[in-house]
């Protein structure tokens, strides 16, 4: 088990440097040009753009600019930020820390009322509670996050001043303490809800076709004749039967999740990895952008190493093999 | 005399798919006493295991529908128990154990798990972790397998831990369906064995479901022969084995005992297994039968006792009129009584 962890911890370091190597060369082939985005349209010194170009490295060769570009990665340096004047490696952490904020509740929450979701619509396939169900997530998949997110803050906050409209803190809020606390809280309902709403439906979905799967096995049949009452049978053997395809798509959620909510952060202005992106992307400002690609790519590989080592905790006959290997 | 655990008299099941239907069951009865030994023989599709999973209510919801006759469980009548309702009464009084011994036992769940869930649902108050270990002494299966996943087991050693998860209920009746079929002779015969120490060393009744004539002769003192969704015989093992009163058992003994014919050719019934897509009219075996008459297509032969025994009866009309003018049996009218059972 050990073993096998190490040597799919081995892989991931050439699947990293590709999509690193990938996201690179997307990034330098896009229109525009960073120095002329950070200039503007104001009147430039002669030779003034130059000397940004040759600061940063611009001037140099392509291959030269992504061998730097790695060397300095190796060392944990991620380069400077045109935009932000100050050192992507902060900015990102900063961010991540936001987005991790929305993100872990929000993906905990859309992970547990998907399974019970599925598990309504399973427990009697084709009954008025499991059409109600999949009418809720399949409307819930069609409707488009933005929307959805602009439909809570017109509703909630914009009505019924119930929550604040934008942002992750208030400027009038404590500086520290449960008053800051309370207010952070405040702050994240709306996009939690929009988030865990938009990530709920699809685990519900697996997870109701997965459990019906499972309840039409042999073994069921096994359990039901042992006189087990159906909650008991629903989550002891119907539940960890299922788990493989559900594990699947709540890991492929959080590694999409910390660049996927740009949609939400924006309507929301929430500082996390999405809005900081999209600002990068539109300031042409390469470090950061390409800093973020550094690090979605590491929590997709993370994720997905996380995942194949749960389907081994799950199924003693992955765990057999791997062993043997 | 108290009520049988279980019985069952003129069962009807049909299954409705989308375009058609199966009448699976037309008219099957069956009783299981205290401490019996009974087996049920048939072909596939003779509605062997249909009758199985009614007796605990597991016949598919939404396909599977009972059109008529009665199951009664200790005396009480469950025959239109909602899915709910049978929850309590699976396990004990009554436990199975099913045909295949892999797709059975749950996959991710060790052995200890699996049997202690049935201990726990009869018996909450018992330290499960003894009893485990005394359930596979019992079905002689050494103590580390409690610890094993099932696809670390062989197909006889998981079919032993079946045998186990269905005791553990502490049943009165055990409803084993095809036990053996999946697996080679020498595993059979281990299995049958131990089927009938479990028997005489618990008390508990067993209902042997096979297509296996041997297997059944040898275990069951009381035998049920199934034909084409009917029980065509039921009588003393022993009475039907030396004579037999119906000509689909007399067929069966005869395939069973590989005999060759002056060519040397294995001795068979001929013809298929009628399809159950419509109810019959007369006797379903007609058809295949070597001493079919005109009018057993037309109508349904009725029981008829066998060699002057009460309890062996068969249903043909060849009985009938052997003996039918000393009964006053009118042939018309049994045949109509019969129809009117079933309609």
């Amino acid at each position: 088990m050990l073993r096998y962890g190490l040597r799919r911890l081995g892989w991931a370091v050439p699947t990293v440097i590709g999509i690193v190597a990938v996201g690179f060369v997307l990034t330098h082939i896009l229109p525009g040009d960073p120095v002329q985005a950070m200039i503007g349209e104001f009147p430039a010194p002669e030779g003034y753009a130059e000397h940004i170009r040759e600061k940063f490295g611009l001037d140099r060769p392509l291959p030269v600019q992504f061998w730097l570009f790695l060397t300095s990665l190796l060392r944990g340096d991620l380069g400077y930020s045109f935009a932000h004047n100050a050192p992507v490696t902060d900015i990102i952490f900063t961010r991540a820390g936001a987005t991790l904020a929305l993100m872990i509740p929000s993906l905990v929450l859309a992970s547990v009322l998907g399974v019970v979701f599925g598990a309504i619509g399973a427990r009697r396939a084709g009954s008025r509670s499991d059409v109600a169900v999949t009418a809720f997530t399949v409307s819930g998949q069609s409707v488009p996050v933005f929307w959805l997110a602009m439909m809570l803050i017109l509703v909630f906050s914009v009505r019924l001043g119930l929550f604040p409209v934008t942002g992750m803190t208030s400027i009038s809020a404590p500086e520290s303490g449960f008053g800051r606390f309370t207010d952070f809280l405040r702050h994240l309902v709306l996009p939690m809800v929009t988030l865990t709403l938009a990530y709920m439906t699809v685990v519900a979905r697996v997870a109701r076709s997965a459990m019906i799967e499972s309840l039409q096995e042999d073994y069921i049949l096994t359990a039901e004749a042992k006189g087990l009452k159906n909650g008991e049978i629903l989550r002891k053997h119907v539940l960890r039967n299922s788990l493989p395809p559900i594990i699947t798509v709540i890991g492929f959620n959080f590694g999409y999740c910390l660049t996927g909510a740009v949609l939400t952060e924006t309507v929301f202005g929430w500082p996390g990895i999405g809005s900081l992106f999209i600002q990068a992307v539109t300031n042409r400002d390469y470090p950061v952008i390409e800093g973020v690609f550094v690090l979605s790519a590491i929590a997709v590989v993370l994720v997905n190493l996380i995942v194949d080592l749960l389907y081994a905790l799950i199924n003693p006959k992955i765990r057999r093999a791997h062993a043997v290997a | 005399m108290s009520a049988p655990i279980l019985s069952i008299n003129d069962l009807q099941v049909t299954y409705h798919a989308s375009d058609r239907q199966v009448f699976a069951l037309q008219g099957a009865t069956l009783k299981a006493g205290a401490s019996e030994t009974i087996g049920v023989v048939g072909e596939s599709g003779s509605g062997k295991s249909t009758i199985a999973r009614a007796a605990l209510g597991l016949l598919p919801s939404g396909v599977a529908e009972i059109t008529g006759g009665s199951i009664a469980i200790n005396g009480r009548d469950v025959t239109g128990l909602r899915r709910r309702d049978w929850q309590p009464l699976r396990g004990k009084p009554i436990a199975m154990v099913f045909q295949d011994p892999l797709s059975f036992l749950n996959p991710v769940m060790r052995v200890d798990r699996q049997i202690g869930e049935a201990i726990r649902r009869h018996a909450p108050q018992r330290s499960t972790k003894d009893r485990v270990v005394d359930l596979l002494e019992l079905v002689q299966l050494p103590a580390s397998v409690a610890r094993s996943y099932p696809h670390e087991l062989s197909g006889g050693m998981r079919q032993r831990v079946l045998m186990a998860v269905a005791l553990a209920c502490e049943p009165s009746l055990l409803i084993a369906d095809e036990p053996t079929t999946a697996l080679d002779v020498t595993t059979q015969a281990e299995i049958v064995k131990l089927l009938r120490d479990i028997q005489r060393t618990l008390g508990v009744s067993v209902l042997l479901i096979s297509h296996n004539l041997a297997v059944v002769a040898e275990l069951c003192d009381q035998m049920y022969v199934m034909y084409a969704g009917r029980v065509v015989e039921s009588g003393p093992a022993d009475e039907i084995l030396s004579h037999p009163g119906h000509p689909y058992t007399y067929g069966l003994m005869t395939a069973a005992r590989s005999l060759r014919d002056a060519d040397g050719r294995y001795a068979t019934i001929a013809g298929d297994v009628p399809s159950l897509a419509e109810r019959f009219v007369g006797c379903p075996f007609a058809a295949r039968c070597p001493v079919a008459m005109e009018h057993c297509t037309q109508l349904a032969p009725p029981p008829t006792s066998v060699a002057g025994q009460a309890n062996h009866v068969a249903a043909c009309w060849h009985l009938v009129e052997g003996k039918g003018r000393d009964d006053h049996r009118d042939i018309a009218g049994a045949g109509a009584r019969h129809e009117g059972v079933q309609a």
